[in-house]
């Protein structure tokens, strides 16, 4: 059976940035996953930043797989589009503040969740935790919002179960949680030895890279999974 | 929450007066405030803000002659989109500080002593408060500016996502991603 699911591009970036790109292959193929990005997230990951030295080669990276059909880029249509805006309206109008409507996401993540909407995706794969927080868990992204702003923060309970309605099986993974199970599934070692000193390290570059886990939350994984040698 | 007026008034105040951390803790309030908004212009002001501490708390900037001569510049411009926002002429405001950031940016060109220049630094460091206000990373991103690579990196050095508890932890998450995929 084949899964659909959308990646962000912060994801893909965590990936390339770690050299872990063989992984990833490995993971999508073996497990039969139709893995979408948007053509704006593609744009964003690929070809902006492979004008800026610093990023070029993961940029190239992301290129590749892109061009090996890891990772599907789909082009912008008018249904996508629609969606889009959809989402970004409603989502930029769930949490107000007394100045009113608090915009937290941006296009290219509300292109993402139109792409899962539209596919009846089953996995999304984000990296940061404001998308995420905001499809499995907004009364997390209320009080980060509250605490931060050190204002009160109101939910338009409309827009927000508008907004859940719109993913109810949609369920959200990391680069972190990628890199666990291909460990989990052997899938190591196209690029590294199947040991817990890797796993730890893959894992630590990825919260390096930016993806929103903590080191407690690296530390118990580690410690309670099985040396693979 | 302060008017742009008000804001500018006091990064010129504070700058002329070479109060730098003031100016460093006035930035983190008005990107707050920007983040709260949506609002690019407070966003830009507050970048400033913040680079202009950078440079004022470098010796090697503060002592040189060119620096002396550019500050005069900076005042000048600052009084400018001040004016020009009191008159609500965004255009002249923003013109003002596209002024400020080009006398950054040449300072820091003959000054600055790393590949990334500080203006540019300046854009991921208030991206990144914006992000721990709770805005994506993308929207915080694309209110400063900051490039969106640079920016997760730089928020994966710091303890951020240490500070906040996930909602599934990463074992929890790893068995369901495992249950999706053998179609459970």
């Amino acid at each position: 059976m084949i899964i659909k699911a959308v990646i962000d591009t912060g994801t893909m970036i965590t990936l390339s940035g770690t050299c872990l790109m063989n992984v990833f292959k490995s993971f999508v193929k073996t497990n039969k996953i139709e893995l979408m990005i948007s053509s704006t997230i593609a744009q964003e990951s690929v070809w902006n930043p492979i004008n800026n030295k610093k990023f070029a080669l993961n940029a190239a990276r992301i290129k590749y797989a892109i061009n090996q059909q890891v990772v599907k880029s789909i082009p912008k249509n008018s249904q996508i589009n629609s969606e889009m805006e959809k989402i970004l309206r409603i989502s930029n109008n769930v949490f107000f503040t007394q100045n009113g409507p608090i915009t937290i996401i941006q296009a290219g993540e509300a292109e993402a969740l139109a792409l899962a909407k539209i596919y009846s995706a089953k996995a999304m794969f984000v990296d940061e935790r404001t998308t995420r927080s905001l499809i499995e868990n907004p009364q997390r992204l209320k009080q980060v919002l509250e605490r931060r702003q050190d204002e009160p923060v109101r939910i338009n309970q409309e827009n927000l179960n508008t907004i859940r309605n719109m993913f109810p099986d949609l369920k959200m993974f990391r680069s972190v949680d990628i890199i666990a199970l291909s460990y989990e599934q052997d899938l190591f070692d196209h690029e590294l030895d199947h040991g817990k000193l890797e796993l730890e390290a893959a894992l630590y570059s990825a919260k390096f890279n930016g993806c929103a886990v903590s080191e407690n939350e690296i530390n118990e994984y580690v410690k309670n999974a099985k040396d693979r040698k | 929450m302060k008017s742009l007026e008000f804001d500018v008034g006091e990064v010129l105040k504070l700058f002329e007066s070479n109060k730098v951390f003031e100016l460093r803790g006035l930035s983190s309030r008005v990107v707050r405030e920007a983040s709260l908004n949506n609002d690019y212009a407070k966003a830009e002001l507050g970048v400033i803000a913040y680079a202009l501490h950078k440079i004022e708390s470098k010796q090697h900037f503060v002592k040189s002659p060119q620096w002396g001569r550019l500050k005069q510049s900076v005042k000048t411009d600052l009084r400018n989109a001040q004016i020009a926002i009191k008159q609500n002429n965004t255009k002249a405001f923003l013109e003002s500080l596209k002024k400020v950031i080009q006398h950054i940016t040449k300072i820091d060109s003959q000054l600055g002593n790393y590949a990334i220049g500080i203006y540019d630094k300046a854009k991921i460091k208030e991206a990144s408060l914006a992000y721990s206000y709770g805005l994506s990373i993308a929207q915080s991103a694309q209110l400063t500016g900051a490039d969106k690579k640079e920016l997760q990196e730089y928020i994966g050095a710091t303890t951020m996502h240490d500070e906040e508890l996930e909602t599934k932890n990463l074992s929890q998450r790893v068995k369901e991603l495992k249950e999706i995929l053998q179609g459970e």
